[in-house]
């Protein structure tokens, strides 16, 4: 009997030992310089942008950094909707000592923290640093970071969508592989002579053009009509919360969904909604749209199967001249009641956006230099030079009204598929034009009016 | 007669062989998909074999981010998570079995209710708590919303409700302490049910993603299943050191299920006896 008391009694004093110590164990963090400032960066870099910003990170500690006695800790925080989430958390908290000094998050992060009192905005910085001038800037990521005419976050990772297409397939189809599209109906005319059908008669082995427009493609579609367009009020919510869509009144959604119900009729349209990238470099299909910053893996994952081209989006009609709007990300400040801490994140920001800083991190990811200096630099010349596709998408950049913006509204998420399912169910369900418009605006105008009615 | 059983198992056999491939297919293609080279992830059809079988995504999956370290810190998570859930559950459930006492219906179907909430919802509260405790950055912050587990103390109850409570009369007036009851009775009887409940737990806490990343800022104590997402990135297309990491991740429940799966099936069948 008692024999049996001992036995059991070791393991669980063990296990008790164990629990205690590990629960309240914390993990060893590196030991710090007491007069150095430390500030905190929570970013969603991964793979190979993650090592691009740790590079960076390490030459500002071991330059700036060391001279101004500023150490940086650049914390990965799971995907750009989980470092909103992180900061949505912290926020609602009333915590800013949870907050991180610096976070980059996309146009979805945005609307949780531009109206929070812990964000400082970044004019102000701007304002009071006779150094630094906005004019280096792209003048496109400045106003996609600007919200009611303040500029709030610092562009960091900007990019802009980009038509793909394959060259071999526009030869084999008797295209001039040097002139893709240029707008919607002639995508229409190229997409019905790129389409292959199987022997069978039946299947497709190749579409001519694949995807299901989305928010993403649509502020760029909507936004270069009739000069310069929005989905909704207010900007596309760049001047407050929007309160209804514009693109019905306008007559924009419609012309957009005439112009896309062509491209479908010619049959060479392929209604993929996931792993379009996939499919492209499959040779599955012989265009389509995505953001400039895939260029990089696209190219190195096709490889020398075919050659791959790039070209401006094509345009709704022959009107639709805006261009393009910038999406990507940006960069927060947020206030840790402490001078020293602010200084050093501002000095740490200018470091990321100076004209070198972004020619490393244009050449690692492929997304645009928001720093105007950095075109100008022999070394960015001769990486366009050497990979003229990023010259098409840069030139498109340039080309595009730095008006258009990108949305900020609220269910973003469903939105995206509520258009997305909306498009589809017009083509392959025989909606008309006039009552996809009608049923997707008063949809998504219930988001926006709920969100309104929570948020006064 | 003989034919018609015969042909029952020939049935029974075949549906089990589709059902198996389709549960162990992505097991294998992820296992495989890490000796894939670059260009064989995206040629047309999939491969099922790749050409050659290189470490060199492991290598990069092992530097690219401190994996082993998050391995640990799941391993911990997990564990001890399971060990103290586990502990409450069975102190929980073996009082609603055993005992009656006031409250006891109102405090049964409170623990059921929280089962209702979707844990997404408490998320934000959660982390309120959590850091008002200033337990953000602490194993005990990760740990803190496995500790009671509802599921658990439920399918537990099923299951020691299946032991007659005359056992316990008699035990009692044997006297034999409530205890020693539980550690010589009931826990042998329910050995299966708590094993599977113990291995389940383990997995749910090990695969969770989000709430262990909301409560830890510092990388050091970060579990694997962030650093699953460290190696990839959305505009990416380099899956290899990705699908190296999910192999390594699969590895260790492995030989686990392999070895117990004849308890684990007891026991799911046990739970699901008694109402």
């Amino acid at each position: 009997m008692l024999k049996r008391r001992i036995r059991y009694r070791v393991p669980i004093m063990l296990l008790l030992l164990i629990v205690t110590v590990a629960l309240f164990g914390r993990g060893v963090s590196e030991s710090q310089n007491q007069q150095k400032t430390e500030i905190e960066f929570w970013h969603p870099n991964s793979g190979l942008l993650g090592e691009a910003m740790t590079e960076l990170t390490e030459q500002f500690n071991q330059t700036i950094g060391e001279e101004k006695q500023i150490v940086v800790r650049e914390i990965y925080q799971g995907k750009a909707t989980d470092v909103a989430t992180k900061l949505r958390a912290s926020l609602q908290a009333q915590r800013p000592q949870d907050l991180p000094d610096l976070a980059q998050i996309d146009a979805t992060g945005v609307m949780d923290v531009r109206e929070s009192d812990y964000m400082i905005p970044i004019q102000n910085f701007v304002e009071a640093d006779p150094d630094f001038s906005l004019e280096q800037l792209q003048p496109g990521t400045v106003l996609s970071m600007t919200y009611k005419d303040v500029m709030i976050g610092m562009p960091f990772n900007a990019s802009t969508i980009l038509l793909y297409y394959n060259k071999d397939a526009f030869s084999k189809a008797g295209l001039d592989p040097e002139r893709p599209p240029e707008t919607l109906a002639e995508l229409a005319a190229y997409a019905k002579k790129l389409k292959i059908t199987a022997p069978d008669g039946k299947s497709i082995t190749q579409y001519g053009f694949a995807g299901v427009p989305s928010t993403y493609e649509l502020v760029s579609w909507i936004g270069q009509q009739q000069g310069v367009s929005y989905i909704t009020d207010k900007r596309n919510g760049h001047d407050g919360n929007p309160t209804q869509v514009v693109w019905d009144t306008d007559g924009t959604l419609a012309t957009f969904l005439d112009a896309w119900r062509n491209v479908y009729e010619s049959g060479g349209l392929g209604n993929l909604t996931s792993d379009v990238r996939q499919q492209f470099i499959a040779g599955k299909t012989a265009m389509f749209v995505i953001s400039t910053s895939s260029l990089a893996t696209i190219l190195d994952s096709v490889g020398d199967r075919f050659t791959v081209g790039a070209g401006y989006l094509p345009k709704v009609d022959e009107t639709a001249t805006g261009g393009v709007n910038i999406g990507g990300g940006a960069i927060f400040i947020f206030d840790q009641k402490n001078d020293a801490r602010r200084a050093a994140a501002w000095e740490f920001l200018k470091f990321l956006t100076s004209a070198e800083s972004q020619l490393l991190w244009h050449q690692r990811t492929g997304y645009f230099p928001v720093n105007m200096d950095t075109y100008e630099l022999d070394e960015f010349k001769q990486h366009t030079d050497a990979n003229p596709l990023f010259g098409v998408a840069i030139d498109q950049l340039h080309d595009s009204d730095p008006r258009i913006q990108s949305v900020w509204w609220p269910n973003s998420y469903q939105a995206y598929y509520d258009i997305q399912n909306a498009v589809i169910e017009m083509l392959e369900g025989g909606v008309s034009t006039d009552q996809t418009v009608q049923s997707l605006s008063e949809r998504l105008n219930r988001y926006m009016q709920e969100y309104n009615r929570m948020n006064p | 007669m003989m034919t018609t059983r015969r042909m029952q198992h020939m049935i029974n056999a075949i549906v089990a062989t589709v059902l198996g491939l389709i549960v162990i297919f992505p097991i294998y293609w992820a296992f495989i998909a890490s000796f894939f080279s670059s260009a064989e992830f995206s040629s047309w059809p999939p491969r099922l074999f790749p050409s050659s079988f290189s470490f060199t995504h492991y290598v990069r999956a092992l530097t690219q981010s401190p994996l082993l370290k998050f391995m640990f810190n799941s391993l911990l998570v997990s564990g001890l998570g399971t060990i103290v859930r586990m502990i409450i559950a069975i102190s929980a459930a073996f009082s609603v079995a055993f005992f009656s006492f006031r409250g006891k219906r109102i405090l049964f179907f409170l623990l059921l209710g929280t089962m209702m909430l979707p844990p997404d919802a408490l998320f934000i509260e959660n982390y309120l708590t959590v850091s008002r405790l200033g337990l953000v950055d602490s194993y005990l912050g990760i740990m803190s919303v496995y500790l009671l587990g509802p599921v658990q103390v439920f399918m537990l109850r099923q299951s020691f409700k299946s032991i007659p409570k005359t056992y316990h009369e008699i035990a009692t007036m044997d006297g034999c302490g409530d205890f020693r009851f539980l550690f010589s009775v009931v826990l042998p009887l329910s050995r299966s049910v708590v094993l599977t409940l113990s291995l389940h737990s383990f997995f749910t806490i090990w695969n969770t993603y989000l709430w262990p990343l909301l409560v830890t800022n510092d990388p050091n104590m970060r579990t694997a299943q962030v650093g699953i997402t460290m190696l990839g990135y959305a505009d990416s297309l380099d899956y290899g050191p990705v699908f190296a990491a999910i192999s390594l991740m699969v590895l260790p429940s492995v030989p686990i299920f392999v070895l117990m799966r004849n308890r684990i099936a007891e026991g799911i069948k046990a739970g699901m006896a008694v109402g």
